[in-house]
């Protein structure tokens, strides 16, 4: 039978970001402020784009970033389309990230990259835009509908062999696009 | 392809590469500053100290319509309108029209086929998102969202095809990023200073030349975008088929 898991059941650890007012943002200092409109396709974060947020908003815990989060954006049209999963590879300074995104880190029984590839499938997509809920107007994916997200879960040595496939569609794919 | 227009460019019109120039001192005409903006960072000089470009400029507004289409009003404000807004295009290319009701579009620019469509703020700004209408899907015209500039060439300085072509080249976009104005993450050209941008006008001969390459290039571009894309979706087939098929049986 089929290993048939939750999202939830993979999840060690989770949490939904921050929502400090529009017009709290600084020019400079602060702490680094990721939203979802910097989630690219490809898994790309664009880090330049980030605004920055007063430091007190570090105080946070649940909102700060750590290395091999998975994010997934949570509100609006980004739900479920290219630009809405990206995992953290690397972190070379503080981040926080805004109320529009959910970052988990997942249980050692799967990576990260299986997880991005996995909630980018079309499988998951049509579960979350089956489930999610209007929130003032807005399309939202609550916590209680990204844990029952349902897939099966391979063994890691499939989970291995399916990353490295996407990991080589993905970099042709850019070498595509660069050349065009 | 389009990626590497820039250093055609600039070797075709007989400019240096440009950056962003930080002088805080130099002058400008009076006549500039009357009724417009006071901002230094709106009028520092484009192009590099000792560099002046070899291909004689003038500005956009000069060899250019900006925002001047109309279109027929329907009858009914709930009547259904053609439309193209930023998520129906590709970065080069209109990729669907949609129809939206004339209320939610009324007073927004009209396209028309030929048009150029500038995207005006962050990112798209940045990422060179300028799209030549050439296929608007069997539709007369389409509104637009606040986001795109329209942008018509004055044939009797410079053609559709070439004015498209220079907007991708760094002499014209070191310009554009000047001219941003906004805090991080929301900056825009005004267009105030978008009209001022000092497009390089050369002869006739070199403008059908340019367009020309460049709409090889087009081309080009789009069948290796379209065979990236569907490498792709073969690939995600592949992974979805996998995990929920043949890797999930005991």
């Amino acid at each position: 039978m089929p290993n048939v898991r939750t999202l939830g059941s993979l999840i060690s650890e989770g949490a939904y970001g921050v929502l400090p007012k529009g017009d709290s943002y600084l020019e400079r200092g602060g702490v680094r402020f990721l939203r979802a409109t910097e989630m690219g396709i490809d898994n790309q974060i664009d880090w330049t784009s980030c605004l920055r947020a007063p430091i007190e908003f570090s105080r946070h815990e649940r909102a700060k970033l750590k290395k091999g989060d998975v994010l997934v954006a949570v509100k609006g049209a980004t739900i479920a389309s290219e630009k809405s999963v990206c995992l953290v590879d690397d972190l070379d300074e503080p981040t926080i990230i805004n109320g529009s995104i959910f970052r988990f880190q997942p249980t050692n029984e799967v990576t990260g990259n299986f997880l991005l590839e996995v909630l980018s499938t079309e499988f998951l997509k049509q579960q979350m835009k089956g489930a999610m809920i209007l929130n003032n107007a807005v399309d939202y994916l609550s916590r209680t509908i990204l844990d029952s997200l349902i897939f099966p879960l391979p063994d890691k040595t499939i989970q291995k062999k399916l990353v490295a496939e996407m990991k080589a569609a993905r970099s042709a794919r850019q070498q595509k696009l660069a050349q065009a | 392809m389009l990626s590497g227009l820039d250093e055609y460019l600039l070797s075709q019109l007989g400019l240096v590469p440009q950056t962003e120039d930080n002088r805080s001192v130099f002058a400008v005409r009076l006549a500039q500053l009357h009724s417009k903006r006071i901002d230094a960072t709106a009028y520092q000089p484009f192009y590099a100290k000792g560099h002046p470009p070899k291909t004689p400029t003038k500005s956009l507004e000069e060899i250019a319509e900006i925002d001047k289409n109309v279109a027929p009003r329907p009858a009914n404000e709930k009547d259904l309108v053609p439309y193209v807004g930023l998520p129906e295009c590709e970065l080069t290319d209109v990729r669907e029209v949609v129809m939206r009701p004339f209320f939610e579009v009324r007073g927004r620019s009209v396209i028309k086929q030929g048009d150029i469509l500038f995207a005006r703020i962050e990112p798209s700004v940045f990422n060179k998102k300028y799209v030549l209408v050439d296929d608007l899907k069997g539709k007369d015209y389409a509104y637009t969202s606040t986001e795109f500039y329209v942008v018509r060439a004055k044939p009797i300085y410079v053609l559709q095809e070439y004015l498209y072509a220079i907007f991708f080249c760094s002499f014209v976009f070191a310009q554009v990023k000047g001219k941003t104005t906004g805090s991080s993450g929301r900056r825009r050209i005004g267009l105030d200073l978008f009209s001022l941008l000092q497009i390089p006008v050369p002869n006739r001969d070199l403008q059908k030349s340019i367009a020309t390459e460049v709409s090889h290039r087009r081309s080009e571009a789009r069948r290796l975008r379209a065979e990236a894309a569907s490498d792709w979706a073969a690939a995600k087939a592949h992974f979805e088929q996998e995990l929920l098929g043949k890797s999930t049986k005991p």
